[in-house]
């Protein structure tokens, strides 16, 4: 596993992929569990959506029925999922890097015939690597979960679902990522990677509110998450290929920046 | 005629409005051991950071074995060992992980190399860092800086923390790396270390080189102290007014002088008076070094 800086950066990374992959997976699994009862009694509870205003349906992904899987884990659960993910893909990205120059294990790294350009690509790769893998646990809990409600769903849409969540959690972890490569110090990478999170959902709850809003809710960079539904009308190629898109961004400016910089404790 | 090893002009680093170091010329030869001297914050590390491209130059540029540290940083550091200051290690790896993981980096696996060398410093490569005292991790990145036989060692203040037999160890393992015709450029604060290990001494004070000196050129310029014996009681004033005079204090016949410089115009105004003894004393390398840190103010150095 001390192969290279990415079989290292994964290595360290393995509690933390367990502990998130289990922890969601577990929390999908048993909201599945609830699901059969909850669509005996969906009339009821599509009465109470359909009381809900607007803005608030938008924070559970503009759902309009609990009957269905896809609007029950959707409401329930992925609408939100991101922004729980987003904490590890944030503090991980940030890690990587500023951990690493902090804690001045950075100094003997690139004392060693390395580019730092590969440094940086190395660390990358072990951040998709790692929220790959914690998707991948993620899905397989829900297609436990669909298995043993005897759902029509087949295990691939649940995969699926999954790895639905990277797109969005990748761009969340490469801004913060690219930020830590750019400038010394947690701080800003922490606080900007943040405020795309927290101020890009509660935006996107906020949109229904007045159409003067409408023109911002693609910036949400949520709204390219959303509007996908594995488990129901599926996904939308062109909307993880934009999210794809900015990560691919925020890399080539981590692999700019981090070549120009100082590294300095 | 084979380039200096280490070669800057004009090397200068700010770290935004503060100072880090500023036109530092240096050339260091190959095959020898150059001490690099100065106090805390006197910009050693700078130094040695801005040659390893840990960080870039605000002005001037550094040559290390004839190459640019920033654009043929890969094959600099392939050439070079490093041990920082403030070693830091994967505390939760053990010492033969963290070896097997620099040798990875290094795509070689001097497994050899790492036995002699953990052999020598008596390191134990099995207990994980986060359990080694600050000595026994010291030897870890010793060894990782050595282990490929590297044609420049840039060690940052490379005794810290290690034991006294264990320093020894080191002087003969860096005496070992100087008979290869290799070439060991290292930072300290320790005189008696850099007085007994080098050629040559380069000493930086707030950021500037100040001198670079053969241990023994620097001893001669160091300042000398001497009792001059007289028949009868002179008067101190003629002495203290020569040029080069630091301190002159009178006891009895005897004039205690302490003297940076030619001992000519000394030795003439000595010669006025009857002299019935004149007791030198070796000038050591503190006093020498210390010479070099006199404020110009009119502050005076102090030799133990």
């Amino acid at each position: 596993m001390l192969s290279s800086v990415f079989w290292k950066t994964l290595y360290d990374q393995r509690k933390a992929i367990l502990g998130w992959g289990l922890g969601l997976g577990t929390l999908a699994y048993f909201t599945l569990l609830l699901y059969p009862s909850v669509q005996k009694a969906s009339v009821l509870y599509d009465q109470m959506l359909r009381a809900f205003p607007p803005e608030a349906l938008a924070f559970l992904g503009n759902i309009r029925s609990f009957a269905t899987i896809d609007g029950y884990m959707t409401g329930s659960l992925l609408s939100y999922l991101p922004l729980v993910l987003a904490i590890y893909a944030i503090g991980a990205a940030v890690g990587l890097i500023t951990g690493e120059i902090e804690n001045g294990t950075m100094d003997i790294l690139l004392a060693h015939p390395l580019p730092r350009w590969r440094v940086v690509l190395e660390k990358y790769a072990a951040l998709v690597a790692a929220l790959a893998a914690i998707c991948l646990i993620f899905g397989l809990s829900m297609a436990a979960g669909g298995l043993t409600i005897g759902s029509d769903v087949p295990p691939g849409r649940w995969l699926l679902a999954g790895f639905h969540l990277l797109p969005l959690t990748l761009l969340y972890g490469s801004v913060a990522f690219a930020l830590a490569c750019a400038i010394r110090g947690r701080t800003a990478a922490i606080a900007t990677a943040t405020t795309l999170v927290v101020g890009g959902y509660i935006l996107n709850g906020l949109v229904p509110l007045s159409e003067h809003l409408r023109p911002l809710e693609k910036w949400t960079v949520y709204y390219w998450y959303i509007t996908g539904r594995p488990l129901g009308s599926g996904i939308i190629p062109e909307h993880v290929a934009i999210l794809l898109g900015g990560s691919l961004l925020c890399l080539l400016a981590a692999l700019i920046a981090f070549g120009r910089r100082d590294i300095l404790p | 005629m084979t380039p200096p090893v280490i070669q800057t002009e004009g090397l200068t680093k700010y770290y935004g409005r503060s100072r880090g170091i500023i036109d530092v010329h240096l050339q260091v030869e190959q095959g020898e051991i150059f001490g690099f001297l100065g106090p805390n914050g006197a910009g050693k590390t700078t130094t040695i950071r801005l040659l390893l491209d840990l960080i870039r130059p605000s002005r001037g540029r550094a040559r290390v074995l004839g190459l640019d540290p920033q654009k043929d940083g890969v094959e600099v550091r392939r050439r070079v060992g490093y041990l920082p200051g403030e070693l830091a290690l994967y505390s939760d790896l053990t010492g033969q992980q963290v070896l097997e993981y620099a040798a990875h980096l290094r795509n070689t696996v001097p497994q050899k190399e790492i036995t002699r060398l953990a052999d020598r410093l008596e390191a134990d490569l099995k207990r994980p860092i986060r359990t080694l005292s600050h000595g026994n991790r010291q030897k870890i990145g010793l060894i990782m800086a050595m282990m490929h036989r590297p044609e420049l060692l840039i060690l940052d203040e490379p005794t810290t923390g290690l034991d006294p037999l264990m320093q020894q160890v080191l002087y003969e393992l860096l005496e070992e790396v100087r008979r290869d015709g290799r070439t060991v450029f290292f930072s300290s604060h320790i005189l008696p270390e850099v007085e007994r290990l080098c050629d040559r001494i380069g000493i930086l004070r707030e950021g500037r080189v100040v001198a670079v000196e053969s241990v023994s050129g620097l001893k001669e310029v160091a300042i000398r102290r001497m009792d001059l014996v007289f028949e009868s009681p002179v008067d101190p004033e003629p002495f203290r007014a020569i040029p080069g005079v630091r301190e002159v204090s009178a006891a009895g016949a005897t004039l205690h002088i302490a003297i940076q410089g030619s001992l000519d115009p000394l030795i003439k105004v000595a010669a006025q008076h009857p002299v019935r003894n004149i007791v030198t004393y070796e000038p050591n390398l503190e006093e020498a070094f210390l010479a070099f840190y006199r404020r110009e103010d009119g502050g005076q150095a102090t030799a133990p």
